[in-house]
């Protein structure tokens, strides 16, 4: 059974969600250990719908190409578009520490991210952004509960 | 699926959260979750059991959702989001911000007294 998965969507927001269950799917059949997928869905939703919402000026039709590869212990996901050069790796962490009157609305979903991943590199490459983030795959205390509780 | 309201009293506004909470459920979602909730300008009691996964859209909703509750002198909790939907929360820095509760009777209690 394959242990790689594909899959190239449009940017648009029902491409994301078919991207979304269909990974989730593919990583359930493969018997990945709940917190793992939960981290993949994770990363496939904020960094996706950051390139569909960012990404592009124009209104037309763009290919966002997504890898994702089960490895022994971890899961490796790239994600490939040819919207503005964006490097996610870069972006300052928000100030978690501040008071609710201070805090700033936005910038969770890379924090999210980064806090979930194992690594997390960027490359511009023949004008497309190509993101890889690594993670982990621990048999954890969730798998007790598939709800996560 | 989304948003459920469960309760609506001079005291109170009690709802439920459910499902994914991905970005296109919250772009969907946001207006009724703010007309029906925040607007209220009530103490919020958000049951988070039935939701299964927790986006940074999300987070944000509900972050935005505290700002303006505190604008009305009120505090809104959350109650028994699952475990890795509570890790985020925290990863958030959200937890500091927004009480997080497993026992209702505790969560009233707080909002009670908030």
């Amino acid at each position: 059974m394959t242990r790689n998965f594909s899959l190239t969507i449009h940017n648009q927001y029902e491409d994301l969600q078919k991207l979304c269950e269909t990974a989730s799917e593919f990583l359930e059949s493969r018997s990945v250990p709940f917190g793992a997928a939960y981290a993949a869905d994770l990363v496939l939703e904020e960094m996706t719908s950051n390139i569909i919402k960012y990404g592009y000026d124009d209104k037309a039709a763009h290919e966002i190409n997504i890898q994702l590869a089960i490895e022994n212990d971890s899961i490796s996901i790239i994600i490939e578009d040819d919207g503005h050069p964006f490097d996610p790796t870069a972006v300052p962490p928000p100030d978690t520490g501040l008071s609710l009157e201070d805090r700033k609305i936005g910038g969770l979903g890379i924090h999210l991210v980064r806090n979930t991943s194992e690594s997390m590199k960027y490359r511009r490459d023949d004008n497309r952004n190509i993101l890889e983030v690594r993670l982990p795959i621990k048999p954890a205390p969730e798998e007790q509960d598939k709800n996560g509780t | 699926m989304g948003i459920r309201i469960i309760e609506q009293t001079d005291a109170l506004t009690h709802a439920a959260l459910t499902g994914r909470l991905d970005s296109a459920m919250v772009r969907d979602m946001e207006q009724h979750f703010h007309e029906q909730i925040v607007s209220r300008g009530k103490p919020v009691l958000i049951d988070m059991y039935e939701a299964t996964f927790l986006s940074s859209m999300a987070m944000r909703m509900l972050l935005t959702a505290a700002k303006e509750l505190a604008g009305y002198g009120v505090k809104m909790v959350l109650l028994n989001p699952h475990r890795l939907c509570e890790m985020g929360l925290k990863a958030a820095g959200l937890d500091a911000l927004m009480h997080i509760e497993h026992d209702k009777n505790k969560a009233i209690e707080f909002l009670e007294h908030a």
